[in-house]
């Protein structure tokens, strides 16, 4: 199938979903009235209550929305075949992702802008909230481990890339001071520290930089670079250190200092990327090749086709990330109801169109599956998706070597970006949860580093796909859980809710089907290989128990909360039920 | 009458820009103040006078013009607001347009309120 096929088949589902679909239910079910005063209007402090323009919102949203899981998921989906991974990515925003993100926002408006934790407490029992406050750890975990995966083994362990990685964090710091410390014009400190970040990804593209990387991560002459220890080799371990130095300075400097500027000048970096990708793919409109529609129903690392395809794309088709951002951020910003549906429905299909793009990396820049295979494949997927993206620039003439490097370095720092504000989070966490009996963790640095150790436990222990897989599902919890609030609300309000309970029904059997899998996976099939670890190619027995017993925990803890918050949520139906106004209908 | 429109540019405190859901989670596990006010204890000092500031004096507009003047924020960090930077001339921060036409840069609170009134505008009670 050819690119541009696969494009206006999204751009359909988009004119469908958008424009049938969603604005029917926005019409007969959710009825938005401007006449109404939103959150925005009713509580505006300026700082957390601020009415805004309805593009400036959807700029806000998709940012929020869109970040390495739109990117990832698809291209690692891949794998069972293109055509399951596509029609997931537009069957999922279609039926799914957009009633999401749009309810959640309607709902936070119509509850004062109360917080996800609040109406949780209030729609389903008092210890949801406790529930998903430890979901929450597990869940950011998961994210420093999966993204300190992809940026620490599979992007900065690419010679060309490390010195231009450091040079535009260099010229972000720049970039702060030009702007907080000189007080220069916004629009200089701009074409200033955009031009030279691109010199920079370039100078490090040099034969010069990459020799003296290759030295250090031990590839010089292209020979493989050694094991230090467990199954970490000298690049792997280079790169894991230099992701993790960068998040302490992003999570222990004032944010003015470090993070924004550099995400500042990032922002610059990945939406010039973005458009030279689309471009360069217009203009060669290649075709798939031998890509297979359907390859195979059990995919290595990552297991059956269902449940699994489900958890590994989430953002792009669903995410329950998304309602987090809708159902408080976004609703007590929006100026009238009626933005609503542009807001969050615009945002999660436009975000289906971005998905697209990056499951266009993974199928057509490499002409074949076994092109993808030796790109990295679904384990290598950020690896994948920058030398994807330098073959489509590479069609309007951008050398190939520095659009790959430009590929690497867009996306070290959209995780990057996040992580620094996952480990301020684990810091903060851990100091409120055990600063009482031991103080020492109240320390910002102290309670950095043990974030940092604990994401390098995951990164160095853990193989990717277990971790992404995981992740998804804790993910898909999360989104099983707004399915399920916004179903109690419709319900509560006596509105029609079918269209929300069969999505929560589906995604919530997924999501604990993917996680029983997973535990399974780990205790039952792959720990036993152990037993016999020559026949089972298993080159580390210790490394690979343990890997399977902390995958293996999590996807327990996570089906625990997933059954505290079921069993909750079937009594609150029931309340529901019982109490819903005579006008409540399926 | 339809609204005037005043567009300030300011390079707003973003202790959430960088990614607003990270930054929610704090937020809704009470682990931590609202983003933006996190964000703006951040900054040096020099700057969070001037937000405090410019806040106040954006407050006082909207009290005193009401529904008669539309008070617009840009981000000159943001792709709109780079473009309006660009299409106003704005190198000061902040800087107020109003109606699309006067341009005041700093903070003369004055001149401010002299294009709004020669844009038409009355103060609400005036």
């Amino acid at each position: 199938m050819n690119a541009l096929v696969v494009l206006l088949i999204s751009v359909l589902a988009l004119v469908a979903g958008y424009w049938l679909y969603a604005r029917s239910i926005n019409r007969t079910v959710l009825q938005p009235d401007d006449k109404k005063a939103t959150p925005a209007k009713m509580y505006m402090d300026g700082v957390d209550f601020t009415p805004a323009n309805r593009n400036v919102l959807f700029g806000y949203q998709f940012k929020s929305i869109a970040a390495l899981g739109p990117i990832l998921g698809p291209i690692i989906a891949v794998q069972w075949g293109w055509l399951p991974a596509l029609l997931w990515i537009v069957l999922g925003t279609f039926f799914i992702g957009w009633v999401q993100d749009y309810s959640s926002i309607i709902m936070g408006v119509r509850e004062e802008g109360q917080s996800f934790g609040a109406l949780s407490y209030r729609l389903i029992s008092p210890r949801s909230r406790t529930v998903l406050i430890t979901f929450i750890y597990f869940y950011l975990w998961l994210i420093m481990g999966s993204f300190g995966v992809q940026v620490g083994f599979n992007l900065l362990t690419n010679p060309a890339v490390p010195l231009g990685a450091i040079i535009v964090i260099l010229v972000g710091l720049l970039a702060g001071q030009m702007t907080y410390k000189w007080k220069q014009d916004i629009i200089l400190t701009s074409v200033v520290t955009v031009v030279l970040s691109f010199v920079g990804i370039w100078v490090g593209t040099q034969p010069f930089a990459q020799n003296l990387f290759a030295s250090i991560l031990g590839v010089a002459g292209g020979k493989a670079s050694p094991v230090l220890f467990l199954q970490v080799t000298q690049a792997k371990f280079i790169g894991s250190l230099l992701v993790v130095i960068i998040c302490y300075f992003g999570a222990v400097l004032p944010i003015w200092r470090w993070a924004q500027p550099i995400n500042y000048v990032s922002f610059w970096i990945v939406f010039l990327g973005i458009l030279g990708g689309i471009i360069g793919l217009l203009l060669w409109r290649p075709g798939m090749g031998d890509f297979p529609a359907y390859r195979t129903f059990n995919v290595a690392g990552l297991g059956p086709l269902w449940p699994m395809l489900f958890v590994t794309i989430a953002c792009g088709a669903i995410s329950g990330w998304h309602s987090l951002v809708s159902s408080s951020g976004t609703a007590r910003q929006l100026e009238k109801e009626t933005d609503a549906l542009y807001v969050g429905g615009g945002a999660m299909f436009l975000e289906m169109i971005f998905a697209t793009v990056a499951f266009l990396t993974a199928t057509v820049a490499f002409g074949s599956y076994n092109g993808y295979v030796q790109a990295g494949g679904g384990a290598a997927a950020a690896r994948v998706f920058s030398v994807g993206l330098a073959t489509f620039m590479n069609q309007w003439g951008l050398d190939k070597t520095f659009g790959t490097a430009y590929g690497s370095i867009f996306l070290t720092l959209m995780a990057l970006t996040i992580m620094y504000l996952v480990v301020r989070f684990m810091r903060v966490a851990s100091s409120e949860a055990l600063g009482d009996a031991f103080p020492p963790i109240r320390n910002v640095h102290v309670g950095t580093v043990i974030a940092l150790a604990l994401t390098l436990a995951l990164i160095w222990l853990v193989p990717f796909l277990q971790i992404w897989a995981v992740f998804g599902a804790a993910n898909q919890l999360m989104a099983s859980l707004a399915l399920l609030l916004i179903t109690l609300w419709l319900m509560s309000k006596g509105k029609q809710y079918l269209w929300t309970l069969i999505p929560f029904a589906f995604m919530f059997i997924t999501t604990i089907g993917a996680l029983l899998y997973k535990a399974y996976e780990a205790f039952f099939i792959n720990l036993p290989k152990t037993a016999d670890p020559v026949a089972n190619k298993i080159a580390n027995v210790g490394e690979f128990t343990a890997a399977q017993v902390i995958i293996g925990a999590v996807a327990l803890v996570l089906v625990g909360a997933a059954l505290f918050l079921a069993w909750d949520g079937l009594k609150a139906l029931q309340r529901g039920r019982a109490s819903a106004p005579v006008a409540a209908k399926a | 009458m339809p609204p005037i429109p005043v567009d300030v540019f300011y390079p707003v405190p973003e202790g959430w820009g960088l990614c607003q859901a990270c930054e929610m989670l704090l937020t809704r596990a009470d682990l931590g103040q609202a983003p933006p006010q996190r964000g703006l204890e951040e900054l040096p000092p020099e700057w969070q006078a001037d937000f405090q500031r410019l806040s106040a004096l954006i407050f006082d507009m909207a009290g005193r013009y009401r529904e008669r003047i539309l008070i617009r924020v840009y981000d000159p960090r943001s792709l709109q607001g780079i473009f309006k930077a660009v299409r106003y001339g704005v190198r000061r921060y902040p800087t107020f347009v109003v109606a699309g036409r006067t341009k005041i840069a700093g903070w003369d609170q004055a001149a401010l309120t002299q294009a709004v009134e020669r844009a038409g505008v009355v103060a609400v009670g005036g």
